[in-house]
């Protein structure tokens, strides 16, 4: 009695969260937000990426500076294998005329990111997403079929606590077309040094595929860094379409950290890619 | 293996089924519960399953020695050997690097220059609550309380028994050991019983401590940063965290164990009601209290004897347990700390005062004990910020931030205000409040079954399993 009372309990709150993940009132991430929109929506472009793109680049500077409507859907961490989740998932509900996806130091790695597939969770059923996630995730069976349990392993950030908050608290994107900024500025640099091996990225390779599959126009660009060095060289190589922008800037006053943009450097940023790709 | 893990989700089940499957084999029980805690010891590492074996043979060897001889001297030489492998390889697993440590700091202090090199030694899960629990035997055997066992199966089942091996109960040999000698029989209400106590110690466990550790963490780590509520509420924090943690997994082990026809000791029973430190101490981690008592305190004269005797046995029984937790200068002040503490009720003779429940007087009494309840809540949260601070210095300049760094609500590193887990403090309160004259909340009582529901529905919902922590315990 009791054990069916824990399988029913855990059968209801699964659907519960997902439910409220799904159909949120205040999404709590992009992924959320993207399933969430309205499909009769247009959009001319989207901006996919990590925290490089969501704080660098403001689609509605864009539209005032150009009349084209876009998106940005970057969200923290996310590599080239969250990336391609987020621009299928898009392509399956929007037909954009092109799409924008940064890449950097993150552009060798092919595994998934632990804290970035998170959003993902709560569309695991999905079929297209299960089979991605499997690839690279052991336990992905066991968070497809037992019940709730994806939400205990991934509590942090799909808990009760965003649940609540899912319900009760706007987010900082959803009123900026996905955009958000940082208001701080960096103190003190330390110089790094990235040093990319010289391979394809599998996922890369999937979007430029998918892409053209649909007729939309994929461009690749690496966003500006400060006192961070980086062979884009490896990038270029490989990819389509592709723009280097990571040395742009040497002006601290732009940047929040060596790796970020802050809101100043973020406009003056979206000045800069409106000229290089709509101008 | 962690009682919260897959792991054990799995480990449980079939050892349960087996077990009892085997329910009119004794021995054969005791060889299936020696060796599947061989199998939850050695997962933490293999390594570890020499120490006890060596120990649990050494101790069987001696506990014979110590019945056959009359001779006193003999019989004296033998414990001597048990006292001295047993405190001799906690000695050295947990302590050795410490003695060093200090032993060159000292040299250096007087102008010297000593460089005795410390060794890179891992420290064995629950060495110190084994090492305590075989000691139990061979001294009562010296004592004459307890026969010698000739069953070395049984004597190995209860070294080792998984529920309780790595962070107690630490039982006494003349409680649990013949328990492996009686026929056990599947008794429905004792194993609900004990599942009821799993779930209540899981949830102390996975949605107190768990969730409390992150915030502790936090406000920790940057208490230079925060302000002195922050600070605060990081003591009480820490306070809950060790009590959720520790006394949850004493009740898991004790409800497991009555899954499996045990009875354990109670090892808490509602500390932090407690209207002065003495009940505090009758009321926390109560098998080490009372095992101090018997084979240290007793031994050195208890409470018979002078003032000085008293005071001198007071602080040697809580330096030597503060010690006892761990090779930190920070436990030892913890100790002490709390012998300063139980000090005055000592020398007033106060120390049996409160020896019934908190509030079961009228409303003017209740007061005064909400107010001596904050008050030993308010000494021990002091002393719980050496338990868990790195340093007595970081410990100092922790408690001086609580007083000097003003006023305000944080948001802390981890993204949430410092005030987010109270609720859930409050509802473990209100729980043991309106429960603390039973064993556990979920001990009877109606609606049991609907409250054991509504813990489950917490753990699920509000449990920390990404950061899923180790019982602090098992270092010690």
């Amino acid at each position: 009695m009791a054990f069916v009372a824990f399988i029913a309990l855990s059968y209801a709150l699964d659907w519960i969260y997902t439910y409220s993940y799904k159909n949120p009132v205040y999404a709590r991430d992009k992924v959320s937000w993207l399933h969430d929109m309205n499909s009769s929506a247009t959009y001319d472009y989207a901006l996919f990426g990590s925290s490089r793109c969501i704080y660098h680049l403001n689609p509605v500077t864009i539209n005032q500076s150009t009349g084209l409507k876009g998106i940005n859907l970057g969200y923290s961490g996310s590599n080239p294998f969250e990336i391609k989740l987020m621009v299928k998932k898009f392509l399956d509900k929007y037909q954009p005329k092109m799409i924008f996806v940064q890449l950097d130091n993150q552009y060798n790695i092919e595994h998934l990111d632990p804290t970035a597939i998170t959003p993902w969770m709560p569309f695991i059923k999905e079929d297209e997403v299960y089979q991605e996630i499997i690839k690279y995730e052991d336990k992905a069976w066991y968070f497809k079929n037992i019940p709730f349990y994806r939400y205990t392993q991934y509590e942090t950030k799909l808990g009760a606590r965003n649940l609540i908050l899912s319900y009760l608290k706007s987010n900082s994107f959803a009123n900026q077309l996905g955009f958000t900024s940082i208001n701080k500025t960096i103190n003190r640099v330390k110089p790094g040094n990235y040093k990319l091996k010289d391979k394809p990225n599998i996922h890369v390779k999937e979007i430029e595929d998918l892409c053209r599959s649909k007729g939309v126009e994929v461009y690749f660009f690496t966003a500006p860094f400060l006192q961070q060095k980086i062979n884009t060289a490896v990038i270029e190589k490989h990819v389509q379409h592709y723009q280097d922008f990571s040395q742009i800037f040497t002006q601290k006053a732009y940047f929040s950290d060596p790796t970020h943009l802050n809101r100043k450097g973020a406009e003056k940023f979206t000045d800069i890619f409106i000229q290089a790709y709509f101008d | 293996m962690l009682f919260n893990s897959i792991d054990f989700a799995v480990f449980l089940p079939i050892v349960f089924a087996l077990y009892w499957l085997l329910r009119k084999h004794l021995r054969a029980q005791n060889v299936l519960i020696a060796l599947a805690s061989y199998v939850f010891y050695g997962w933490w590492d293999w390594r570890f399953l020499f120490l006890i074996l060596f120990s649990t043979l050494v101790d069987f060897f001696v506990g014979l020695q110590l019945e056959k001889s009359e001779h006193p001297q003999r019989r004296k030489l033998f414990l001597y050997l048990s006292l001295g492998v047993n405190l001799g390889l906690l000695g050295f697993f947990k302590y050795y690097n410490f003695f060093i440590d200090n032993f060159n700091q000292a040299f250096s202090f007087f102008g010297s220059e000593v460089s005795f090199r410390g060794l890179e030694i891992i420290l064995p899960v629950g060495i110190s609550f084994y090492t305590f629990q075989t000691l139990s035997y061979t001294i009562d055997i010296y004592r004459r309380k307890l026969p010698a066992t000739r069953n070395f199966i049984a004597f190995a089942a209860f070294v080792s028994f998984f529920p309780q091996l790595v962070a107690g109960p630490i039982e006494r040999a003349t409680q649990l050991l013949p328990q492996f000698f009686k026929p056990r029989k599947f008794d429905f209400d004792k194993a609900k019983d004990g599942v009821m106590l799993i779930i209540w110690g899981l949830f102390k466990k996975i949605v107190i401590a768990d969730n409390a550790a992150q915030y502790v963490n936090d406000i920790f780590q940057n208490h230079e940063t925060y302000s002195g509520t922050t600070l605060l509420l990081g003591g009480v924090y820490f306070a809950f965290q060790i009590y959720g943690d520790f006394s949850g997994y004493s009740d898991i082990a004790i409800g497991l164990s009555r899954l499996f026809g045990f009875d354990l000791m109670r090892n808490f029973a509602y500390p932090y009601f407690s209207r002065d430190i003495a009940e505090f101490w009758r009321r926390w981690h109560i098998s080490l209290s009372t095992w101090f008592r018997d084979y240290l305190y007793i031994p050195l004269g208890g409470s018979r004897g002078s003032t000085g005797m008293q005071v001198r046995n007071t602080f040697i029984i809580f330096v030597v347990s503060g010690f006892w937790h761990g090779a930190n200068w920070t436990f030892i002040v913890w100790g002490a700390l709390n012998a300063l503490y139980f000090l005055p009720l000592l020398l007033t003779k106060r120390n049996r005062k409160n020896m019934d429940i908190a509030g079961q007087h009228n409303k003017v009494v209740l007061l005064k004990e909400l107010g001596q309840i904050l008050l030993t809540f308010g000494l021990t949260v002091i002393a719980w910020v050496f338990f868990r601070a790195d340093s007595v210095s970081q410990a100092v300049t922790f408690l001086n931030g609580m007083f000097t760094q003003g006023l305000g609500i944080d948001r802390l590193e981890i993204e949430r205000f410092s005030f987010e887990i109270l609720p859930l403090i409050a509802l473990l309160l209100l729980i043991e409040w309106y429960n603390r004259h039973y064993e556990h909340p979920l001990k009877t009582g109606r609606f049991l079954y609907f409250k054991a529901l509504f813990l489950i529905f917490m753990i699920l919902v509000w449990g920390s399993f990404s950061d899923m922590q180790e019982f602090i315990y098992f270092q010690f």
